[in-house]
C-alpha cells in the first residue's frame, strides 16, 4: 500500500510538475505578448501665433504627439461609423473644415462651423452649447451622424493592424475592447480634439500685410479702413487676431425667433439671450459659405448687403447695431461694399486649406 | 508732491549697533531656511495688500445687467447690458502728502464678480487721504497690443486707424427714445487723451496684512456733471466722435466714491 501510495504520490507530482511547465510556458507566452511596459507620450505644446491669447487647454487631456496623430487618422477615417462617413466627410480641409450646410433630422438647416483655431474658443456651436472641446465630437456617434455600431466598432479598431498600437502609445490603452462604450468614444473624442486644437490658421495676405511682407490692393486696403471703422464697424464683434469676440450677439438677421433661431437661448433660457449667435471667426470666410447659422446667405455680397441694409430690429439686437443714422444698416457705397468683400477674402490662408 | 513708489525707502542707518542687528537677523534667517524641511512654509517679509471691492448702483438703485428701469438726468430710461473697462495709474496719498502709486493695470467686467476685486500689493501700512486712478489708459501705457493677448484685452482694442490702443470704456444697453421704442446705446471711450481721471478725498487706514476698501460706481454720473449726456441730442454711439467722447471722459470724474 505504502509504495502504491507512493507511485500515486509520483504520477501526481509528475501530474503537478506537467501542469506547472504548462502554466509557466503560457506565462511566458502572455508575457512575451505583452504591450510594451506604460510609457508616456510625448508632451506637445501648440504653438501660438502671435497676438493670439492663450488656448483653452485640457487638464484631463493634454496634447501628446501619439494623441493628435491618433486623432488626426481617426478624424478621416470612416471606421467610427456605420455609414461610411468620417468627420472630414463634413468638415473638407478645403473649406476651412466646413461643409457647404447641414439639414437636421428636424428639418431645420444649419451652417457647419469651421474648425480653425478651435483651441482658443471658450465653447463651441453656434449657440455655444458645448463647452469643452474634448466633448465636440460625442454627439457625432448618433444615427444622425456616424450612425455608429457598437459592436463593429470594437471589432474593427480592435483588429485593425494600427488602432491597438496607436490607442496604446496614447492613452496607455491595452486593448480597446476592455473600455465600456462611453470611455471608448470618450478617447476618440479626446484623440480628435487634440488635433482639432492643431488646426491653427494664421497666415492669410492680412496677416502677411501685418508683418510688411505683403500689399494689399486699392481695394482691398479700402475695404481693411471700413472693416476697423465705425463705417463698417466690423471690428467689435470680429475682434483681434481671431476675428471674432468669442461672444454672443444678436446681429439683426431675425425679429421673430422659432427653432434652433432662438440661439443662444436654447442654452441659457435667459431672455436676453434670445436670437444671439456666437460671432464667428472671419479667417478663411471666403471659403466657408453659406453663412450665417441657418447659411441663409450664399455669397460675402449677400452677407455684406445685409448688414448694409436689412438689419432687422428685435429687443435683443446688439447695441452696436442701432447706431444713429445706421439703425437699418451700414449704408455703405457700392465701391465699399465692394472693398469690403474684397478684404475679408485677404483673410483667407490658402496653405491651411491646402492651395499652397 | 511728486509720486513715489509703494517700494520702502531703505533705512540710511551707518552704525554699527544697526550693522550687527542686520548681521545677526541675517544670520538667523539664514539658520532658519537651512534648518526647514520640506512641508514646512516657506516664511516671507509681510506684505500689505488692499483691495478695493467694487460695486455699481444707478442713483441708488444697485445695478442689474439688462435690467431697463434706471434713468438718467436727461430722463432717458435706460438699461446696461455690458459694462467693461480699465482701471490703472493708481496712487495713494498718506496723511503726511506723500503719494504712494502703482503701475498695475485692472481689466474690469461689472458682470463678472472675480474682475472686481482690485488687488494692490506692497503698500505701507499708515493713514491716507485720498485715492487716485485713471478709468482708461494714459497716452504712455495706451499702446496697441502692449498689454497681455488675453481674450478681454482682444476685444478692447481700439483699432490702430482710429487712434490705436484700447477701448476704455464699454458702457452698452437699451434706452427708450423719444418714441418710446428701445434702441441700443453704446458709449465707448478710447484714444489717448480721454481716459477718466478718478480722485476720492477721503481718510482711510490700511493696517499690516490684508485690507479691503469698497468703492461704487454710479453708472448714472456717466450721463451728468459737468456735461448732462443726453442720448436723443448727444447720439447713442460715442466712439470716433471725440465731442461726445470728451464729454462722457469728463463726466467719468466722479462715477466712483467709497462705499
Amino acid at each position: 500500500m505504502v509504495k502504491m501510495y507512493s507511485l500515486l504520490n509520483s504520477k501526481k507530482l509528475l501530474g503537478l510538475a506537467a501542469v506547472v511547465m504548462i502554466v509557466w510556458a503560457a506565462s511566458c507566452k502572455r508575457e512575451a505578448e505583452a504591450p510594451e511596459p506604460k510609457q508616456l507620450p510625448t508632451p506637445y505644446e501648440l504653438p501660438v501665433p502671435p497676438g493670439f491669447p492663450p488656448p483653452y487647454l485640457s487638464s484631463v487631456n493634454p496634447l501628446t504627439e501619439e494623441g493628435i496623430a491618433l486623432g488626426k487618422k481617426l478624424y478621416s477615417d470612416p471606421i467610427l461609423s456605420s455609414n461610411g462617413l468620417s468627420c472630414s466627410s463634413c468638415h473638407h480641409r478645403e473649406k476651412s473644415f466646413s461643409t457647404p450646410i447641414f439639414t437636421s433630422s428636424s428639418g431645420e438647416k444649419q451652417s457647419v462651423p469651421p474648425h480653425v483655431n478651435l483651441a482658443f474658443n471658450p465653447d463651441y456651436n453656434w449657440n455655444g452649447n458645448t463647452p469643452e472641446l474634448d466633448l465636440l465630437c460625442m454627439a457625432d456617434f448618433e444615427p444622425e451622424f456616424f450612425n455608429t455600431n457598437k459592436d463593429s466598432l470594437y471589432s474593427r479598431l480592435s483588429k485593425h493592424p494600427e488602432y491597438p498600437a496607436m490607442f496604446n502609445k496614447a492613452f496607455n490603452i491595452t486593448d480597446v475592447r476592455l473600455l465600456d462604450y462611453e470611455l471608448l468614444k470618450n478617447r476618440i473624442c479626446f484623440a480628435i480634439s487634440q488635433y482639432m486644437r492643431t488646426l491653427i490658421s494664421a497666415n492669410s495676405r492680412f496677416d502677411r500685410y501685418q508683418k510688411n511682407r505683403e500689399k494689399l490692393t486699392e481695394t482691398e486696403f479700402d475695404g481693411m479702413v471700413i472693416f476697423f471703422t465705425e463705417k463698417g464697424d466690423c471690428f467689435h464683434c470680429h475682434a483681434g487676431r481671431l476675428f471674432t469676440d468669442n461672444l454672443f450677439h444678436n446681429n439683426g438677421i431675425g425679429s421673430s425667433f422659432e427653432g434652433l433661431n432662438k440661439g443662444r437661448f436654447l442654452v441659457t433660457g435667459n431672455p436676453a439671450d434670445m436670437g444671439l449667435f456666437s460671432s464667428p471667426t472671419l479667417r478663411n470666410i471666403e471659403y466657408t459659405a453659406p453663412y450665417m447659422h441657418d447659411g441663409r446667405f450664399e455669397t460675402l455680397e449677400e452677407v455684406v448687403e445685409f448688414y448694409n441694409s436689412g438689419v432687422k430690429h428685435s429687443s435683443t439686437l446688439d447695441p452696436i447695431m442701432t447706431k444713429a443714422g445706421k439703425e437699418f444698416g451700414l449704408q455703405l457705397s457700392t465701391y465699399e461694399k465692394q472693398a469690403l468683400v474684397a478684404f475679408l477674402k485677404t483673410l483667407s490662408d490658402e496653405e491651411f486649406v491646402g492651395l499652397k | 508732491m511728486k509720486p513715489d513708489s509703494y517700494t520702502f525707502v531703505p533705512v540710511k542707518s551707518k552704525s554699527l549697533s544697526f550693522l550687527f542687528v542686520c548681521l545677526w537677523a541675517g544670520f538667523s534667517a539664514l539658520l532658519i531656511i537651512s534648518c526647514k524641511g520640506e512641508g514646512d512654509p516657506i516664511i516671507t517679509t509681510p506684505s500689505n495688500k488692499l483691495t478695493l471691492k467694487i460695486g455699481y448702483e444707478s442713483d441708488g438703485l444697485e445695478l442689474k445687467k439688462g435690467e431697463l428701469i434706471y434713468v438718467n438726468d436727461a430722463g432717458n430710461k435706460y438699461s446696461v447690458s455690458t459694462l467693461n473697462y480699465y482701471l490703472s495709474a493708481f496712487a495713494l496719498q498718506d496723511v503726511g502728502g506723500n503719494w504712494h502709486t502703482s503701475n498695475d493695470i485692472f481689466y474690469v467686467n461689472a458682470f463678472d464678480d472675480q474682475t472686481n476685486d482690485i488687488l494692490l500689493q506692497n503698500i505701507p501700512k499708515g493713514e491716507y487721504q485720498a485715492i487716485k486712478f485713471s478709468i482708461g489708459l494714459n497716452e504712455a501705457i495706451n499702446i496697441s497690443n502692449s498689454l497681455p493677448a488675453t481674450p478681454e484685452n482682444i476685444n478692447m482694442a481700439w483699432p490702430d486707424m482710429m487712434g490705436g490702443g484700447y477701448h476704455f470704456l464699454k458702457l452698452e444697453g437699451n434706452f427708450l427714445d423719444s418714441n418710446m421704442k428701445t434702441i441700443g446705446f453704446a458709449m465707448h471711450l478710447g484714444k489717448s487723451g480721454f481716459h477718466s481721471e478718478v480722485m476720492i478725498s477721503q481718510p482711510y487706514i490700511i493696517g499690516t496684512g490684508s485690507s479691503t476698501l469698497s468703492i461704487q460706481m454710479n453708472v448714472a454720473e456717466w450721463f451728468r456733471n459737468p456735461h448732462l449726456y443726453d442720448f436723443n441730442v448727444q447720439g447713442n454711439y460715442s466712439m470716433g466722435i471725440d465731442s461726445s467722447m470728451k464729454k462722457l471722459s469728463e463726466n467719468g470724474k466722479d462715477v466712483f466714491t467709497f462705499k
